[in-house]
């Protein structure tokens, strides 16, 4: 066959390839760094001021320092895991299955993962005290088991301490009857059959018996009068105490402290109004004694301790008023009882949400650090095991000695590959944040800038070029250690 | 009867102790300690796509009260599980993820046929013909692994607003097709190139000697013996373009030929807290994948490995 012949039929068999990569990544990558010295849309020559966004505008910096932090914690996460999980493997009968489970987000998108892990950090707003808020993320859920300020059960305890009669089977009584009610009005109003009705009267006294121990109800189940559990348990108490506490506001106060802070803010707010009104007080003087008067009331409430300044306008009636109590209320409950610990909003709190992303994406790649980990580890003759062993050497001298040396090779291919992957992160921070709440990074800020408000050309081609800047010389030493790797086998 | 009924625990116990005595508690507890972890290990990284398969089951009012595990509590009554995410999610044209799916479909087997068929087409030629700047192409060729894609998408979306490849009525899908067909080039290459320059120099110098032409060569010899490689390579540019968000939000024009990420990334914006659909659509994006993951998982670990520094 002659050169000529051959030359064109290579032109038939390269055409295509050539021609697209030529005008999908030779051509564009050129034309992306001229665009970078050009103006927003691309018209006119402006030297280096995409640059100079690209380098230190505010966004860009956070970029930075986020692909930083994800550089080192990402990298590190993956392969410490995928190390740890291909050695523990190694020693298990189940090996075969237990890679599968760790490989398996490889399988799925970025944003599937996204989805699943915006799942995992679901927050529920917490609840009050008596009508608790569930959290259904696993993580809220586990910080928080079902909302830890106090239950039913908690404050009958606080009341008990303070001799305060309160039945719990007369507690439980009114919430069935409230309950039994609603379940037979939803059935009459066609929201609810007859026979799922049944079912839910069946388990009701067990239901509401739980709630007033301290259990959360089935919230499988739906309870029309759910709502109202917590009022008529306190309604229940408060006849209770009508009847047989007359006229000791004091130990009410002492049980529940915040019932008796409402009526004294309240009766102090109106004294403090009407002493404006009648310019027998300054107008700043009462925002601050406002301000101070919930701090102020409890302080008297629970210690006694008079406030100090002036300006107070009923303070010589405060111990009437606490006398003069005669029932607790929900809102002073829920706030006695409240211990104000509240779910964790992994994905906005800055500070966390970082991490938060960035075990996502360890999630979904240790699966591969540790399967091409675990190949190179099967590949150690075993005769160096058997000599160390023989010699006496234990495991953990046995793994830093023989077995780190030799997948040395193999782990700097796995960690620069990890650590190009990391400089591109883009999709897992457009789905869960798009870049908000400080967790921007070079990738999202490049689409951000092509695509929302302005369409800043220059500055995204600028980005694009600092993010190649920063890829290519860990690409190549990733591609020239794999070429070595490979030549050694 | 008797005799026997009180001799044997007796004799199993003295057995029991005998055993116990025997076993080297210093290797049998590290032996625990690393079973658990593992099961722990696994455990962790499974749970969280466990939850979200579960959670697409059930009833939007339980999702919103109560965590997915306590389905547990009675796990065997099935009147609490649900098919009406799916079918809201998939058939409700505000949602609209069978579309997705189906342009997912539409996308992905072109974008994985044509790179493949002009990549193994460039390999054979740069494996088993001679010409000059052979090795020059080459490189410049797989040197494009090296750009991030970042790097070519204004210039290359500007070229297609100006050809009309963009926002084309008839054929809504060419800018993608096109995209993926070029962004999957070099690392096709690069691997197939290694692989047919591996098969047997003697096929193909006997071949030559029979008269026979470079295509007859390259359908007849070179694809067919290279069907593990191309296989590996399937599977993973296929599954990369299915699972693509970046490449679809760039070259896919409207909200209609949206792709299954393209979608699900939308309705994350805007249903928010409705996690009954959010975890249906999710798990109609990931059900093929899982599909060809469980399947045909050799291939798939090796096709994922071989590409990993792509895009």
């Amino acid at each position: 066959m002659d050169t000529q012949d051959q030359r064109s039929g290579a032109a038939v068999f390269l055409g295509p390839a050539v021609f697209l990569l030529f005008v999908l990544m030779v051509y564009p990558s050129l034309e992306t760094i001229r665009l970078s010295f050009m103006d927003r849309q691309a018209e006119n020559y402006i030297g280096f001021e995409n640059y100079q966004y690209a380098l230190t505008s505010s966004k860009m910096q956070e970029a930075f320092g986020n692909n930083l932090l994800w550089l080192v914690v990402f990298t590190a996460g993956t392969v410490l895991f995928g190390l740890l999980i291909a050695t523990l493997a190694d020693r298990v009968r189940y090996e075969s299955f237990a890679k599968a489970i760790i490989f398996l987000p490889m399988a799925i998108s970025f944003v599937g993962a996204g989805v699943i892990w915006k799942f995992v950090y679901d927050l529920n707003p917490p609840g009050t005290p008596l009508q608790p808020g569930n959290q259904i993320g696993i993580l809220n859920a586990m910080i928080l088991p079902f909302d830890p300020d106090g239950t039913l059960n908690d404050a009958l305890n606080v009341l008990q301490a303070q001799g305060i009669p309160a039945n719990r089977d007369d507690l439980v009584n009114a919430i069935i009857a409230t309950e039994s009610t609603a379940l037979q009005e939803a059935v009459t109003a066609g929201d609810l059959t007859q026979e799922r009705a049944d079912q839910l009267l069946a388990i009701l006294p067990s239901a509401a018996n739980d709630y007033v121990s301290g259990k959360l109800p089935p919230s499988d189940q739906e309870w029309p009068a759910l709502g109202q559990w917590p009022r008529v348990a306190i309604d229940t108490i408060n006849t209770t105490l009508a009847e047989q506490l007359e006229g000791s506001g004091r130990t009410i106060c002492n049980a529940i402290p915040y019932t008796c802070v409402y009526e004294i803010e309240d009766a102090e707010e109106a004294a403090i109004d009407s002493a404006v009104a009648a310019n027998e007080l300054d107008a700043a003087r009462a925002d601050d004694l406002k301000d101070g008067l919930g701090a102020a009331a409890l302080a008297y409430v629970t210690r006694g301790e008079r406030p100090a300044g002036e300006g107070w306008q009923t303070v010589d009636q405060w111990d009437s008023i606490i006398g003069g109590v005669k029932e607790i209320n929900l809102r002073g409950v829920n706030n006695t009882l409240d211990t104000g610990r509240e779910p964790i909003d992994w994905i906005r709190q800055e500070g966390i949400n970082n991490f938060a992303l960035i075990i996502v994406a360890v999630w979904i790649w240790t699966g591969f650090c540790m399967v091409v980990l675990s190949a190179a580890l099967k590949a150690i003759p075993q005769e160096l095991y058997e000599a160390a062993r023989v010699d006496g050497a234990n495991e953990f001298r046995i793994f830093f000695s023989i077995t780190i040396p030799q997948l040395m090779p193999t782990l700097t291919v796995v960690t620069t590959t990890m650590i190009v992957n990391v400089l591109k992160v883009f999709d897992i921070v457009y789905v869960m944040t798009a870049g908000n709440f400080g967790t921007e990074v070079m990738a999202n800020r490049m689409y951000q800038e092509m695509y929302s408000g302005n369409r800043e050309f220059g500055h995204a081609s600028a980005i694009a070029v600092v993010l190649m800047l920063v890829i290519i010389p860990v690409m190549i030493f990733n591609i020239s250690q794999f070429r070595k790797q490979e030549a050694q086998r | 009867m008797t005799t026997a009924g009180a001799t044997a625990p007796v004799q199993r116990s003295a057995a029991l102790r005998e055993q116990l005595g025997s076993l080297d508690w210093r290797r049998l507890l590290p032996r625990t300690f690393l079973q658990a972890s593992v099961i722990v290990l696994i455990i962790l990284w499974i749970l969280p796509t466990f939850g979200l398969f579960v959670s697409s089951f059930r009833q939007a009012s339980d999702i919103s009260s109560s965590g997915w595990w306590t389905v547990f509590r009675t796990p065997l009554d099935f009147t609490k599980y649900t098919l009406e995410n799916y079918d809201a999610v998939i058939n409700n044209p505000n949602y609209d993820m069978g579309r997705a799916f189906l342009n997912s479909l539409i996308i992905a087997i072109p974008a994985t046929v044509l790179p493949l068929f002009f990549a193994a087409s460039a390999a054979y030629a740069f494996a088993w013909m001679k010409f000059r700047g052979r090795n020059i192409l080459f490189v410049v060729l797989v040197g494009m692994l090296i750009v991030p894609l970042q790097l070519t998408f204004i210039p290359v979306l500007r070229l297609f607003n100006n050809v009309g490849i963009t926002n084309n009525e008839y054929l809504p899908y060419l800018g993608i097709w096109i995209a993926h067909t070029g962004y999957g080039l070099p690392y096709a290459i690069y691997l197939l190139r290694n692989y047919m320059g591996s098969l047997p120099r003697e096929i193909f110098e006997s071949a030559f000697l029979d008269g026979c032409s470079n295509r007859a060569a390259f359908f007849r010899l070179a694809l067919p013996l290279s069907v593990p490689a191309i296989a590996s390579l399937v599977i993973f540019q296929f599954l990369w373009v299915w699972n693509d968000l970046l490449v679809a939000l760039i070259y896919v024009g409207g909200g209609r030929y949206a792709p299954l990420t393209y979608a699900l990334s939308g309705l994350v914006n805007s249903l928010g807290q409705d996690w009954q659909l959010l975890t249906a659509a999710a798990f109609v994006s990931m059900f093929l994948p899982l599909i060809v993951f469980l399947a045909l998982q050799r291939f798939f670990v090796r096709g994922l490995l071989a590409g990993s520094v792509k895009g």
